[in-house]
């Protein structure tokens, strides 16, 4: 029966290996190109896609327990080892200048330390950290991903903002 | 496909609830929850518990949508726990606009222990609490936690970027919220954090009760003034672009199921 004959919904490719990761991540990085785009229009793309994994002999894709999870936890691992990958193999651009590289610029010196007082943390105030960063080395693995997942999100929205 | 590859689709009901303060965007993210998910073919009930809120309310844009009766909080409390029964017996997905402030549903969870109790039943509960920038913003989870009242394990923060001040940028705006003990414990928790994407033209949409396909297809109803020469174009790419992405930073099993995927497959065979 013709109506009933599955679209593929990447073309099929030779599945290159990523070193210790598994055969979904890798099936996901090999196609990572094809399936950017269709996120946005597809909301059954995990269904289509483990499809597809299937039909390319992906054995983990083959035990339906808990796969969309599977396939959504690989495919954010591939965006950010793609997004990582291509950060690093931007060149660094470091513009000519006159000034010496040992000048430093007149500064006033640091006050000295005074210690701060820490809020209760169930009070529900800010933290103080005098960091930059959102992510706290001190924090357990869990929050400093979901951190740095967030620092991600604000680049991305400021990223899209036009100057103004 | 075969069967039972996704064996939560269709099996676990969900229940999508709106927290927050008063204009923080629960209304606005349940209406794009809804319009999304329905357009995909997912079964979605609309409960609108917000009986502050007329203009914008849930009702305006989904006649279908439920409303509690006249009454006081214990009516509402009641009218919840009705609908709650109904979604067990039905096996639909819901979504929950609690309204702000001291709400039926509020009284509802210090009565019971509703995540468990829905839990049993097979309605997994998920906690949206909507945030904008200020530090106030964070006291519906902090006190929802503090008091183990209502503490979902999927709980999703949704910072909503359309109350980021112009001219301000969204990591300054919501970084201090970021550092707050009661934001970092949720997390800790296992709780997730998400960007709702600002649409600049939002109340032009929803001022006049148009859906996001109709506003993006520069549609507006009988005797309304037509939309600006660019806000179409402004919700359709909010509405095909950043919409998607928002959705994609959930966790899947924590939105309303789709189409079951062989229906999806089987379309696909039929193009």
């Amino acid at each position: 029966m013709t109506d009933t004959k599955r679209v593929r919904l990447v073309r099929k490719k030779k599945i290159r290996s990523f070193g210790g990761r598994g055969q979904i991540y890798s099936w996901l990085r090999t196609h990572h190109a094809a399936i950017e785009p269709l996120k946005a229009i597809h909301l059954n793309l995990w269904a289509a896609l483990a499809a597809d994994m299937v039909e390319d002999g992906v054995t983990e894709a083959a035990d339906g327990r808990g796969l969309r999870d599977r396939i959504w936890k690989s495919w954010q691992r591939v965006c950010r080892d793609v997004a990582s990958e291509a950060a690093a193999a931007r060149p660094k651009r470091v513009p000519p200048s006159r000034i010496s590289p040992d000048w430093r610029p007149t500064v006033v010196p640091p006050r000295p330390a005074v210690p701060t007082q820490q809020p209760a943390s169930s009070s529900g105030a800010i933290v103080p950290t005098g960091r930059t960063s959102l992510v706290d080395p001190n924090d357990s693995p869990l929050v400093q991903a979901e951190m740095a997942k967030l620092e991600g999100m604000f680049h991305e929205a400021d990223k899209r903002r036009l100057p103004r | 496909m075969p069967e039972g590859h996704f064996s939560q689709d269709g099996r676990r009901r969900l229940l999508l609830v709106a927290l927050g303060r008063q204009r923080v965007g629960k209304t606005a993210l349940l209406n794009t929850i809804v319009q999304y998910f329905r357009a995909a073919g997912s079964e979605i009930e609309v409960w609108n518990a917000d009986q502050q809120n007329r203009t914008h309310s849930l009702s305006t844009f989904f006649p279908d949508a439920s409303l509690p009766p006249d009454g006081g909080l214990a009516d509402t409390r009641g009218w919840i726990e009705g609908k709650l029964k109904e979604q067990a017996e039905h096996g639909y997905h819901a979504v929950l606009d609690a309204g702000g402030g001291f709400t039926g549903f509020s009284a509802l969870v210090e009565d019971v222990p509703v995540i468990e109790a829905l839990g049993a039943r097979g309605t997994d509960v998920i906690g949206l609490f909507c945030v904008g920038p200020e530090q106030a913003d964070l006291d519906y989870l902090d006190s929802f936690s503090k008091e183990q009242l209502f503490v979902p394990d999927a709980t999703m923060i949704v910072m909503n970027a359309g109350l980021v001040l112009s001219g301000r940028s969204s990591g300054a705006a919501f970084a201090p919220i970021a550092q707050n003990a009661a934001f970092k414990a949720a997390v800790a928790r296992g709780a997730k954090v998400a960007m709702f994407p600002a649409l600049t033209c939002m109340a032009e949409v929803t001022d006049r009760g148009l859906t996001f396909e109709e506003a993006a297809a520069g549609k507006v109803k009988p005797g309304q003034h037509p939309m600006s020469m660019f806000d179409p174009t402004r919700v359709r790419e909010w509405w095909t672009k950043k919409v998607p992405d928002f959705f994609d930073t959930f966790p899947p099993a924590w939105l309303p199921t789709a189409r079951a995927a062989s229906a999806v497959t089987a379309e696909e065979g039929g193009r």
